[in-house]
């Protein structure tokens, strides 16, 4: 079972399309999730919510990076991106932040950090 | 007793009571009661034991209901039909096998985790 | 992205309900539920505090909990377990640890096919009991184990699993009936089954 691993660069973790996770997700590894979180996402490195993805919860991340539906306070040590398509509500924290077109934010965002 | 050949119970015979001994032992026939033996129990698969068992070995291929204590192992094989306690520091179940009951074994958990009960 | 398996890596952690309907691996480590309708695979290594409801089930690791499978079970080498296990399969590689209560459902069918002695206690009431609520009044298997030290030892291990979810794992885990294993005594009722009155039928 150990086939992906390091070459993949999505992650360690991964929260597959059918599944639901309601509780809280820590570690130490980048996690990317393509399924619906509810919860909290709190890791040290770096979180990809891809398209279809759902995430109901306040995330903190080195990286965070968006494609999906982000409903939550996201706090990102690094950068925070919203891609194309990606839907964003709540407040934003990161010394750097990028909103591509396309993408839909509401809420406060803190790069002072 | 003594001597290397297994006791053997056929297929048409049927033992109520205790038995005990360090010899090993294979059943093919019946036994109700209690069995305590020093030594490798086989119950083979046309076998019924209704007994509280002790044996320090246990190959199970038939019906076994009954406690089952096992000093070094017990193996339930895959025609085996077990009901009741197994307990035994090393206990194999093989694919086919039908058991119902519990199974006691010392399990080390890892540190950080707690069986459930606290 | 390739491959949709769900994996919970080495180094992640998950405390909460997980539910899907994919293939779940966990290397690193879960408490609380997982209910999934495919396969769940513990590795080596990673710890699972959970009740488990899955459709297969393949433990190296650590799992604490009950568990539930609608297909089968594989405890191998270095699993170690503490749960009760309801699955109409289950394999125990030589090594592995296990503590808990097993119950392979149509054991009974089978009982039953063989031998039209008194099969006694039908499905009903195991169905609410079907968690670990010990030995004595349990309708469900091991009638046969309640000695006074038996009785003591499922003592232990019943509390151990207050399984929450264990109504709708009973639902799931009793396929047809649950093994109320006919005893040759007949009416099986009581309390304290026949192996706890050690009556040696003598002459």
């Amino acid at each position: 079972m150990a086939k992906e691993k390091e070459t993949k660069p999505m992650g360690n973790t991964v929260i597959g399309s059918s599944i639901v996770v309601d509780g809280e997700i820590s570690g130490e590894e980048p996690i990317t999730i393509l399924g619906t979180v509810k919860g909290k996402v709190a890791v040290a490195q770096g979180v990809v919510v891809e398209a279809g993805a759902t995430v109901e919860a306040d995330i903190e991340g080195q990286t965070v990076t968006v494609s999906g539906k982000v409903t939550g306070n996201v706090t990102a040590r690094e950068k925070l991106e919203l891609r194309p398509e990606s839907k964003m509500v709540g407040n934003a924290k990161a010394p750097r932040i990028v909103v591509a077109d396309g993408a839909s934010f509401k809420g406060n965002v803190d790069m002072d950090v | 007793m003594a001597s290397e050949d297994p006791c053997f119970i056929g297929s048409k015979t049927t033992v109520r009571g205790q038995v005990s001994g360090k010899q090993d032992l294979v059943v093919e026939g019946r036994i109700e009661g209690h069995i305590r033996l020093e030594s490798h129990l086989t119950v083979e698969e046309s076998a019924t034991v209704e007994a509280d068992i002790e044996a320090t070995m246990a190959t199970l291929k038939g019906e076994v209901r009954g406690p089952v204590v096992a000093t070094r192992s017990a193996v339930l094989e895959a025609t085996a039909r077990v009901a009741g306690k197994v307990k035994a520091p090393s206990i194999t179940i093989v694919d086919g096998a039908r058991f119902s009951g519990e199974i006691e074994m010392d399990v080390e958990l890892p540190a950080g985790v707690v069986a459930g009960n606290a | 992205m390739a491959d949709k398996e769900t994996v919970i890596g080495v180094e992640t952690r998950i405390s909460g309900e997980i539910r899907g309907e994919e293939d779940l691996v966990v290397k690193g480590r879960v408490d609380g539920k997982i209910h999934l309708s495919h396969a769940l695979t513990v590795e080596k290594g990673a710890i699972v505090q959970a009740d488990v409801d899955v459709r297969n089930l393949v433990i190296s690791g650590t799992l604490v909990g009950n568990i539930v499978a609608s297909e089968s079970v594989r405890l191998l080498a270095t699993a170690r377990v503490v749960g009760d296990l309801a699955a109409p399969r289950v394999i125990m590689d030589a090594g592995a640890a296990y503590r808990g209560r097993v119950d392979m459902g149509d054991i009974e069918a089978a009982r039953a096919a063989v031998a039209s002695r008194s099969v006694a206690k039908p499905v009903a009431s195991s169905a609410s009991t079907a968690k670990a609520s010990t030995a004595t009044n349990r309708p469900a298997p091991p009638r046969v184990a309640p000695t006074p030290k038996t009785a003591a030892f499922a003592a232990k291990v019943a509390p151990r699993f207050v399984a929450p979810s264990a109504s709708d794992r009973s639902a799931e885990s009793a396929p047809a009936a649950p093994p109320a294993f006919p005893r040759v005594a007949g009416s099986v009722g009581s309390a304290a089954p026949a192996w706890a009155k050690k009556k040696i039928r003598r002459r």
